[in-house]
């Protein structure tokens, strides 16, 4: 489907079977194409269809309350007037929400009202509410961007489980590839507008196709010009590759086969950038450094035992057989 | 007032359609024009020789001076004040919600009934306090279109400015009872939102 929109257009193909996860940068046109999808919006062209049934195109536009498709905004929007259980049982059409409530973990709280929920109980509302739908299909907007990054993993690890149980396709706007990793089956990712790789969180880490992907997967990209066993990067300084390799391409590393040192060592790699330390990331089993735009993921006791902090140089050095070479072009 | 005033509100608060600002100019105009020209006006549209008269006076209807005239005089004043305050009772409540109710498999009228109608409820409210208060004050325009007979279209403000002249006492007495009911009236709006401000926001 096709839509215009203040800066670019929206044109985007999709076939969703289970979840999906969308990333992009914000401004991609993520919430755009949910809205689309829900009857929020109406695209200028194209077609939407769900389960056979035919919700926009060929002239027929079905309204928002007529496609039953759950939508859990990135707020949640849940009715502050209203209780929980009344909440959830909006769209519930007379059935009994007690199983669900219990499915989710908030049988306890159905008589509160939303205002006094917490984040990650108010998600969990939300979740039920568009469940009780009984929908042809789940659209989340960024469900977990609202919660403290404490109760997201847990949070996560939980819709994941409802939304296998739900068994309808479900599309995930997300901008965290842990997230993405942890929900969904495959990744599409929306730059400008457009779908620029769809494929599993492992095919985006192991074959980024623009910078985007690769920083969102969370691995090296580094833009140069291939000549032999040698690539000139645009940011200066060379890497020496496996193998050989011309003209315009990308020098991809995985932030795990970087090591980081404070003085020059004598071993078998052949790639050393030396540089001031930028940012230093913890992230749970490990940390996250940053040098000259140059991403390296390390021990914690490692960091420690080196004492890494920003402003302090070191030398990273990777194996060539370590560089994977992605043609650009 | 109310029963058609609301609809029109939220309609003007969540719509945009090209004549939005012709229908809120038209819906504001009794505000700005003097009660005497409303009094005038509603006269010459509806009194004898008015250009509805002749029509209704085949019908067998005479609306001057009869206390439908009193009451079309109140609601042509006061329903500006109502619909404005309505509108941005509409326009404060969060947009995402009547989505949600919308993706929830409410059309259209149910959400307003479900969804916008409580949530607006204490604007609503106030709306109404402040065209009820209008209406009570009415003066101008009513004594112009519906006269001053004694207990058929003598309102309290007409009571007590005829009071002035022949009985003080009474005068003071009407405008002794209009404190009292329009003070319990502003109390009642006050007490509800603060009610419902306290229900909605987390403590």
């Amino acid at each position: 489907m096709t839509r215009e929109l203040r800066s670019f257009t929206l044109h985007v193909e999709l076939d969703v079977d289970g979840v999906l996860a969308v990333v992009g940068p914000s401004g991609a046109g993520k919430s755009t194409l949910l809205r689309l999808i829900a009857g929020l919006d109406a695209p200028s062209r194209g077609r939407i269809e769900c389960d056979g049934d035919l919700w926009f195109g060929d002239g027929r536009d079905l309204p928002p309350e007529r496609r039953r498709c759950g939508f859990v905004f990135q707020d949640y929007a849940l009715f502050p007037h209203m209780t929980v259980r009344q909440n959830v049982a909006y769209g519930a059409d007379g059935t009994d929400i007690d199983p669900l409530l219990d499915r989710v973990g908030i049988r306890h709280l159905a008589a509160a009202r939303p205002p006094r929920l917490s984040g990650g109980e108010r998600q969990r509302v939300a979740l039920a509410r568009a469940l009780a739908l009984q929908p042809q299909a789940l659209l989340l907007d960024e469900p977990l961007s609202a919660l403290d990054p404490a109760t997201r993993g847990a949070v996560a690890a939980e819709l994941a489980a409802v939304l296998r149980d739900a068994a309808v396709p479900a599309i995930v706007v997300t901008h965290a590839y842990d997230e993405a990793v942890s929900l969904a089956g495959r990744v599409a990712v929306i730059e400008q507008g457009r779908v620029v790789q769809e494929g599993t969180p492992r095919e985006l880490l192991e074959a980024p196709l623009t910078s985007f992907v690769a920083e969102f997967a969370g691995t090296n990209y580094l833009p140069g010009t291939a000549s032999g066993g040698q690539v000139h990067l645009d940011r200066g300084g060379s890497v020496r590759i496996a193998g050989d390799a011309s003209g315009r391409v990308a020098v991809l590393v995985a932030p795990w086969e970087i090591t980081l040192s404070l003085a020059p060592v004598d071993d078998s790699a052949q790639n050393h950038i030396a540089g001031a330390i930028e940012r230093v990331v913890p992230m749970g089993n490990r940390v996250r450094v940053t040098i000259d735009g140059i991403a390296a993921e390390i021990t914690p006791e490692s960091a420690e035992r080196l004492a890494l902090q920003p402003g302090v140089r070191v030398i990273a050095s990777w194996k060539a057989t370590s560089t994977r070479i992605l043609a650009t072009g | 007032m109310v029963v058609v005033g609301t609809p029109l509100a939220y309609l003007l608060a969540t719509r945009s359609f090209p004549s939005r600002s012709l229908v809120m100019t038209a819906v504001e105009l009794p505000l700005v024009l003097p009660p005497a020209v409303a009094g005038i006006g509603l006269l010459m549209a509806f009194g004898r020789r008015g250009l509805l008269g002749h029509q209704l006076a085949l019908a067998g209807i005479s609306i001057p001076f009869t206390r439908l005239a009193v009451v079309m005089a109140m609601t042509f004043v006061a329903s500006p004040l109502y619909i404005r305050q309505a509108v941005s009772a509409f326009e404060a409540v969060d947009g995402t919600l009547l989505e949600a109710s919308r993706t929830l498999g409410a059309g259209s009228g149910r959400t307003f009934r479900r969804v916008a109608l409580p949530l607006a409820g204490s604007g609503l409210g106030a709306g109404m306090a402040l065209g009820w208060a209008r209406a009570v004050g009415e003066f101008g325009a009513t004594i112009i279109f519906a006269g001053s007979l004694t207990g058929v279209t003598r309102t309290a403000p007409i009571e007590i400015y005829l009071g002035l002249s022949d009985n003080l006492d009474a005068g003071l007495a009407t405008a002794a009872v209009l404190i009292a009911a329009s003070g319990g009236v502003l109390l009642t709006v006050k007490l509800l939102g603060v009610g419902r401000a306290r229900r909605f926001t987390p403590l």
